[in-house]
């Protein structure tokens, strides 16, 4: 009933209606706060007026770092208008069809490597940034790899990143049954090898433990193995001539005959056997009689990656219950969260460190200083977040599961990879003026500028230590003097791209 | 790519300082001599930690090879199963007649019959947790029930005692692992020795001298508390080691030249992770022959253990891949005149299912076949084996709890006290001796 009455409200009423349909105290600031926790932190009730160091704060979080064109945008726009737009996932046909020329030769058989550089060149030129830092979020969280696949089957992961870029902004769970019924999820949690007269729990396990719920939150061993006999019936078959011309492909088949049509027995409530329906039946099940278990699991993570660590439990019960109430509306939770108080909090602007994505992109969006396709498959392979190929079903590492000395030398590198790369060679293409403010490149003004840029904060001696950089060079025989001259494009060939390169090696790069 | 272009830093602090910016010793880049030693250190106990990720299936590792325990292991394992014709026999050092190893493990074989390898039978914790993540947690955090104070990760509770500077206990090609959250002195987790270090800008190359230093000048000045902290702590502990790593591998590469001992470093079709191992040990085998101070070295083989399906041929050529690297470690070790003071532990979150799941694979079990080897070691099988009414329950039970084998090795082989390691104690019926 509630629901239904949410769902009446209009789009542009929609947050004051989740927020009725939360119920909880907490929303209204006060009442639900943790053990020792700052209301204000949780309070979910719609933001009014914001700041730039506000817009700043959810460009860092969303956008992969911050351009002086998107933070006018925003303000332009304004800050509600903007977030409606972002969700909007506006179509991005241009780009993605050059993307396809230059990266993809053949879209009937392109490769991991292909495709990922396909999403890359995507990445760094895309209006919408936050299309693909939610793509990566869910590719995090679903995770699959290509490693899964053989050459033959590269459009089905072409269509597994296609769901991850363009399905995640509707209702829950319409994503977990494509996702459950996805080609390469099929072959990757051995789906397709699942039978009848003998299922596999891999899928089963991990739908629950990594994809709804949460690692024993609300199912049983016995759970599993009843889902396992659900999750029964396709199969991974040759498709001779698939795309004529003689080239073959392998395709995914429902077989009947291969699915357990019988009944289970599942969170105590009997399933009776639905063919290739049971899929949905299985997910419907999990967020009828899971509802909140999953919708915790749910907001808890978007809250951790997006806003903060260990929110407290009302804050999540809100949240939550929202997300419940609105029938696991995606789009809804996001626009809920980027537009509460809370995102904006003291606590939400503690730093989080940034995964290898959000650094490698935002350096190069940032800069301009894109590297070259070839070169990224190198930098993101030895850094360890190669998109479509994540190393486990449980995803990459979190927060500080990144910080590892080798993977801060291997970050170095990339910067180092941006400054000296074939589709920006030095002195060609390039001109680090354009990050500058016109009339503003004296020494100071240009530390300053880049420093803002890259969002480093620099204490008055490391500025200085970058301004004496801006006037020195070296030789073979040593440091020499050589005053900062802006007017010189060797110069600032050199030495911009030096200044990106030390601030980008700050630690406070690190942070979003 | 050529270390040279950065290693003249002593020149560069001299500059800074005579530039009057009053920038510590800290900024320049630390000399590739400072950590590199001539040769192995004497006497110095190590312990090895091979990972095998997703669930190795220790009962096709080593299987039932006689009697009703064979028959009931073949019945449940249909086609995967071996027969006493496929395995190799354990009979060459210690006689144990009743159970051969899978055909690919001749190395293994061979330190079995030098009476240097132990077979650890039904290995695992109370509570079995068929989870990977959670298992792979609990075997990170060796706690099973409530909750310890302190650093989250055992090795980091270790290093913290007893090995506190960062290359006290080090990681290869695994990332961050849990098992070190929370150890102090910022270990090196490193990917590759190779890769260990900052790469140099080709068309400003100079120039590229002076950015570093002056990075390592700010880095001297940076927070240290909150997250920035830990970030500059852990940039700090690779800036100060990048050269001796490079130093360390030119020193070890010259060495090997003359060896003779090959790594298997390349993959193969369908398998990418074989070669993996292999180039980790072999980095391991680097930092040792330059006379690195490390007590653990953990490093895997990653990715390609967890056989719900189609586990043949995929887990043969990953057991073969892991006894080939081994081939070469343990000789490595024996030229480097090291293999007596080092424990090498080969070990996985769970096994696998007694039967196959028909899609030529199995599903997730618990208790496991783990296995412990090095100079030092007295061969055998320990623990309690498999028994035919074990066979026929869904999976192996557990009977040795991991955290003893952990606790035998800090305390009889490395001589650390390790009660303050594994704080929650593990009353369990078999004691372990094989040091």
């Amino acid at each position: 009933m509630i629901r239904k009455t949410c769902q009446a409200f209009s789009v542009a009423a929609v947050l004051f209606a989740l927020a009725a349909c939360g119920g909880s105290s907490s929303s209204s600031g006060g009442g639900g706060s943790g053990p020792g926790g700052n209301p204000a932190d949780e309070d979910l009730s719609q933001v009014s007026s914001l700041s730039q160091d506000d817009i700043i704060h959810f460009l860092r979080r969303t956008h992969f770092g911050i351009r002086p064109a998107e933070l006018a945008d925003v303000q332009a726009q304004g800050y509600v208008n903007y977030v409606d737009w972002m969700l909007s996932m506006p179509a991005q046909t241009a780009l993605e069809s050059t993307a396809t020329t230059l990266e993809v030769p053949d879209a009937n058989f392109p490769s991991s490597t292909q495709l990922m550089r396909w999403w890359l060149y995507v990445m760094n030129r895309t209006t919408n940034p936050f299309q693909e830092v939610l793509a990566m979020f869910w590719h995090d969280h679903f995770a699959a790899s290509a490693d899964a696949l053989d050459g033959t089957a590269g459009h089905w992961l072409h269509a597994h990143m296609d769901m991850l870029r363009n399905q995640t902004t509707g209702k829950f769970a319409d994503l977990l049954e494509t996702m459950s019924r996805d080609w390469l999820m099929l072959v990757w949690l051995d789906g397709v090898d699942s039978t009848v007269t003998a299922p596999n729990e891999n899928f089963a396990r991990e739908f629950w433990e990594l994809f709804s719920l949460g690692a024993d939150n609300g199912y049983t061993q016995q759970d599993i193995e009843e889902a396992a006999r659900s999750f029964t019936g396709y199969r991974n078959v040759f498709a001779p001539d698939l795309f004529g011309a003689g080239a073959d492909s392998r395709v995914v088949t429902w077989v009947p005959a291969r699915h357990d049509n019988g009944t289970k027995t599942i969170f105590g409530q009997t399933v009776t056997g639905n063919g290739e329906a049971e899929y949905r039946d299985i997910v419907d099940l999990t967020l009828t009689h899971r509802g909140m278990n999953s919708a915790r699991f749910i907001c808890r993570k978007l809250w951790e990656y997006f806003v903060y660590r260990d929110p407290g439990t009302a804050l999540v019960d809100d949240l939550a219950s929202g997300f419940v109430a609105s029938d696991f509306d995606l789009k809804l939770l996001y626009r809920r969260i980027f537009l509460s108080n809370a995102f904006f909090s003291s606590r939400a602007k503690q730093p989080l460190i940034k995964n290898v994505i959000e650094h490698h992109v935002g350096f190069m969006r940032t800069t301009g200083l894109i590297i070259n396709s070839q070169q990224i498959d190198f930098s993101l392979r030895e850094c360890a977040q190669e998109p479509l190929r994540p190393p486990t079903v449980n995803g990459w590492p979190k927060h500080q599961g990144w910080l590892s000395a080798h993977g801060m030398l291997e970050r170095a590198n990339f910067l180092r990879d941006c400054n000296f790369n074939h589709a920006h060679p030095p002195q060609a293409g390039w001109d680090g003026a354009d990050l500058l403010v016109t009339g503003q490149d004296s020494d100071a003004e240009v530390v300053d500028r880049l420093a803002w840029l890259l969002q480093v904060t620099l204490d008055s001696s490391q500025r200085q230590l970058a301004i004496d950089y801006l006037n020195e060079d070296r030789n073979a025989g040593g440091v020499i003097s050589q005053p900062w001259d802006p007017t010189s494009a060797v110069q600032r060939d050199k030495k911009i791209r030096g200044l990106l390169y030390i601030l980008g090696l700050h630690s406070t790069y690190q942070l979003r | 790519m050529n270390k040279q272009n950065i290693n003249h830093p002593r020149r560069n602090f001299m500059r800074v300082c005579a530039a009057g910016a009053g920038v510590a010793a800290l900024g320049a880049i630390p000399g590739a001599r400072d950590i590199v030693k001539a040769a192995p250190l004497a006497n110095h106990k190590r312990f090895v930690i091979i990972n095998l990720i997703g669930g190795n299936d220790g009962l096709n590792t080593v299987f039932p090879s006689t009697g009703s325990l064979a028959s009931t292991y073949q019945t449940r394992r249909g086609t995967l199963a071996f027969t006493a014709v496929d395995g190799l026999a354990l009979t060459g050092g210690p006689n144990v007649p009743d159970f051969r190893l899978h055909p690919v493990l001749d190395t293994l074989q061979s330190v079995w019959d030098a009476n240097q390898l132990a077979i650890i039978q039904k290995v695992g914790y109370p509570s079995a947790n068929l989870s990977h993540f959670v298992s792979e947690d609990i075997w990170s955090t060796a706690v099973r029930s409530g909750h310890v104070t302190g650093p989250r990760g055992w090795i980091a509770r270790y290093a913290n005692q007893h090995a506190a500077t960062p290359t006290g206990v080090m990681s290869f090609r695994v990332g961050k692992r849990l098992d070190f959250e929370g150890a102090a002195a910022n270990p090196l987790l490193i990917g590759s020795v190779e890769g260990f270090r900052y790469e140099t800008d080709t068309s400003y190359s100079n120039n590229h001298i002076l950015r570093l230093a002056t990075y390592g000048s700010m880095l001297a000045q940076q927070p240290a508390t909150g997250l920035a902290g830990e970030v500059a702590a852990i940039k700090n502990a690779a800036h100060n080691a990048a050269q001796g790593m490079q130093q360390a591998l030119a020193d070890y590469n010259t060495y090997a030249g003359g060896t003779g001992i090959t790594y298997p470093t390349t993959g193969i079709a369908g398998n990418p992770f074989v070669g993996y191992l292999g180039r980790g040990l072999r980095d391991i085998a680097a930092l040792i022959y330059a006379g690195f101070d490390t007590r653990i070295f953990y490093t895997a083989l990653p990715g390609g253990f967890d056989t719900h399906g189609g586990q043949e041929p995929r887990h043969s050529q990953l057991l073969g891949d892991l006894d080939d690297s081994l081939a070469a470690f343990v000789a490595d070790l024996q030229g480097m005149g090291v293999w007596n003071d080092t424990v090498i532990f080969i070990n996985t979150e769970f096994g696998r299912r007694n039967y196959s799941n028909g899609s030529d694979g199995t599903d997730h079990g618990h208790g496991n076949a783990a296995f412990v080897l090095g100079g030092a070691v007295t061969g055998g099988m320990y623990g309690d084996p498999p028994t035919v009414n074990d066979l026929n329950g869904e999976y192996l039970p557990y009977t040795t709890d991991f955290r003893d084998v952990y606790r035998h090795i800090l305390q009889d082989h490395l001589g650390h006290n390790a009660a303050a390691v594994f704080p929650e104690a593990q009353p369990i019926s078999n004691s372990l001796s094989f040091l």
